[in-house]
């Protein structure tokens, strides 16, 4: 399967409800093997309700100027979440499908995680 | 005393180089229908692309990396390919102008042409992208074009009436005769002949071509917060001498022969000559970079190997590209259109593109991960956000303007 | 095969997994290759993922890794939609990745792989022929 296809698919909660789509994938980098980058395992999927747009590196907290664009990135982009991989249950070719009641984790590290679905 | 020189060298190739045919046409017609109540544009627009060059030399010497790599890195393929076909599309015009602008050079040198003398100035931009190093072909056309300063030294032959220019620069609204909409759509054709994107992505490749690094910064920034400015004041020389001399006639600016009158007139064959190896030789310089910048947008947008200071034989795709770049231009001259429509056409369209190169440049310039702590710091910022607005306007406001107008007649 | 379940880490690990996040999009997808001159070679123009297939359940024995990256045509469905066929592909492997920083390190020389067709080809047919081809400009 190719990265693109997994980018920009719609979310389904497991009530079917929708989560949004996802903007980004995220992996962990595994040890390095000698000279070579270890191998990056799929963790998550970042989901934004609002908007399939990049986010040009602002809302992971690395660019934040200058201030009008950030904060205009940051509106479009609220609510933008990270959805864990092991709640993933299937993946159709319109629509990612989770297994599971989701936590909340705000895609924004300096937002709170809270318990509730 | 080495570093000296270099500086010197630098900021004299940026005066020499800021004309293109953009800037002696727009400015020409501009002084000789409003005289000097466009002049704050042209200050705003040399304010805007001192702030932009800047940026992207920084990137480029900081981060090593020119402009449109990392245009594709942060908007993505979808965009960044609108963008590259935009910007692309628009340089390919600027590179008709400027090839024809060569050709009207040599036209006036020898009194024929101008269509025989297309396949010469292809030809000539060829070879010299084919073979000469960069640093090279850019101080000689550089250094070459301030034969353009005969536009100053004419102004002063020509004993203007300082006062009556004073106020038509400080009180435009005293000059608005006819439609208004006409002067704004001037303001904006002027507004994108002196914030070309060419030039950005050219400095920005260029600085990455000669190996800047973080040393080079303060080099980097005297070229252009010097050069550039300075290399502005011939723009309005340009404007000066057209409003000291066609105005008052209402002569009209259709050719190159329109804009060096006023030289002609005040210095005689001796000016005339400077004037025209001044224009030539800043039209080929022109037309080089715009070469060049076609090449370097595709090549990078498409991770292709780029670069001059690479042998052609290991930038076989960079190579291909700019030599259909030059037929194409050439084809479109070749059918008879008049260059200077053709320069009209490509600044106000210039203007349109503006929001697409400068956008993702100050995103880019505000990442620490390519900038370390180099990132632009809150007076660059609020200054990049203000003309980033100005181009907005100015862009949306392009087109409109042009349909209305009938390109400002 | 495992099922889709509850998380497994505290929750603070999928913002930060032991400092070694990596968002594919914003990091890896557009991004320039190199080879070990420091010449170009392509940009990443898709990602190829191995353990997850489109229409069927995940199976969560095994997380999904990268396994090769894309170039050439792949951009195209990225751009106009519509799916390429396997057999198209240009592949380079994960396993040539030196680096991934601001640009991606790969060990091989860009001549020496068959992603990088189009360029020798261009090179040999259209560029060399013309004098001064392969010589470096002065």
């Amino acid at each position: 399967m190719l990265l693109s296809e997994l980018l920009d698919l719609p979310v389904r909660g497991r009530d079917g409800e929708d989560l949004g789509r996802v903007v980004d994938v995220r992996f962990r980098r595994g040890a390095r093997r000698g000279e070579y980058e270890g191998e990056l395992e799929l963790i998550a999927l970042i989901v934004s309700p609002h908007s399939r747009m990049s986010m040009y590196g602002y809302e992971r907290g690395r660019v934040n100027r200058p201030a009008v664009i950030a904060t205009w990135i940051a509106w479009i982009h609220r609510h933008s979440r990270v959805i864990p991989w092991e709640c993933v249950q299937r993946v159709d070719e319109d629509a990612i499908a989770l297994g599971v009641a989701v936590p909340v984790i705000p895609l924004n590290i300096r937002r709170s995680i809270s318990d509730s679905d | 005393m080495k570093k000296i020189f270099a500086v010197a060298l630098g900021i004299l190739t940026a005066i020499g180089g800021f004309v293109d045919i953009g800037d002696l046409v727009t400015n020409a017609v501009v002084g000789s229908r409003f005289g000097m109540s466009l002049t704050w544009v042209v200050l705003l627009g040399i304010v805007g692309i001192c702030v932009y060059a800047d940026m992207s030399g920084r990137v480029a010497a900081v981060s090593g990396r020119a402009t449109f790599e990392i245009i594709r890195e942060r908007l993505g393929p979808r965009a960044g390919l609108a963008n590259l076909t935009a910007s692309f599309l628009i340089n390919l015009l600027t590179l008709t102008a400027e090839i024809g602008g060569i050709a009207l050079a040599l036209q006036l040198a020898a009194g024929v042409g101008p269509g025989m003398w297309i396949p010469v100035a292809l030809f000539g931009v060829w070879i010299v992208v084919w073979r000469t190093k960069f640093s090279i072909m850019e101080n000689v056309t550089g250094l070459v074009g301030l034969c353009l300063i005969v536009f100053a030294v004419a102004l002063f032959l020509l004993h203007p009436d300082w006062g009556t220019l004073g106020t038509q620069a400080s009180q435009p609204w005293t000059q608005i005769t006819g439609n208004p909409l006409s002067y704004w759509y001037f303001a904006v054709a002027l507004f994108g002949a002196a914030m070309t994107p060419y030039e950005v992505f050219f400095f920005s490749s260029g600085g990455v071509e000669e190996g800047w690094t973080k040393k080079d910064l303060g080099t980097e920034r005297a070229n252009v917060f010097i050069g550039f400015p300075l290399g502005g004041m011939l723009s309005l020389a340009i404007a000066a001498c057209a409003a000291v001399v066609l105005l008052p006639k209402a002569i009209e600016v259709t050719s190159l022969s329109q804009i060096v009158l006023p030289v002609a007139q005040a210095g005689g064959k001796l000016a005339l000559a400077f004037v025209i190896v001044g224009i030539l030789a800043a039209t080929f310089g022109a037309a080089l970079e715009t070469t060049l910048s076609s090449g370097y947008t595709l090549a990078q947008f498409f991770g292709w190997s780029w670069g001059k200071f690479r042998k052609p034989a290991q930038a076989a795709r960079f190579h291909l590209s700019m030599i259909i770049c030059l037929l194409i231009g050439g084809g479109i001259l070749a059918t008879g259109v008049d260059p200077v429509a053709v320069t009209e056409v490509s600044v106000v369209f210039s203007a349109v593109a503006l929001p697409l190169t400068y956008f993702p440049i100050l995103v880019v310039a505000n990442d620490p991960e390519y900038m370390g702590d180099e990132v632009n710091g809150r007076i660059r910022n609020g200054l990049a956000v203000f003309f980033l607005a100005v181009i907005m306007v100015a862009a949306l406001a392009a087109i409109p303007l042009m349909i209305i107008t009938g390109m400002g007649s | 095969m495992k099922r889709a379940t509850r998380p497994q880490h505290p929750l603070e690990w999928y913002r930060d997994p032991d400092g070694r996040g990596f968002d594919a999009r914003l990091e890896l997808l557009d991004r320039q290759m190199l080879d070990p001159d420091d010449v170009p070679i392509s940009t990443v123009d898709d990602v190829e993922l191995a353990g997850v297939e489109i229409g069927s359940a995940v199976d969560h024995d095994q997380p999904p890794t990268v396994v090769a990256l894309l170039v050439g045509a792949a951009v195209l469905p990225r751009i106009f939609g519509g799916h390429m066929p396997r057999s198209r592909w240009d592949r380079i492997e994960w396993r040539h990745v030196l680096r991934a920083d601001s640009v991606i390190h790969i060990n091989t020389a860009a001549d020496d792989m068959d992603a990088t067709w189009l360029e020798r080809w261009i090179r040999d047919r259209v560029i060399a022929p013309i004098p001064g081809g392969r010589h470096a400009p002065e």
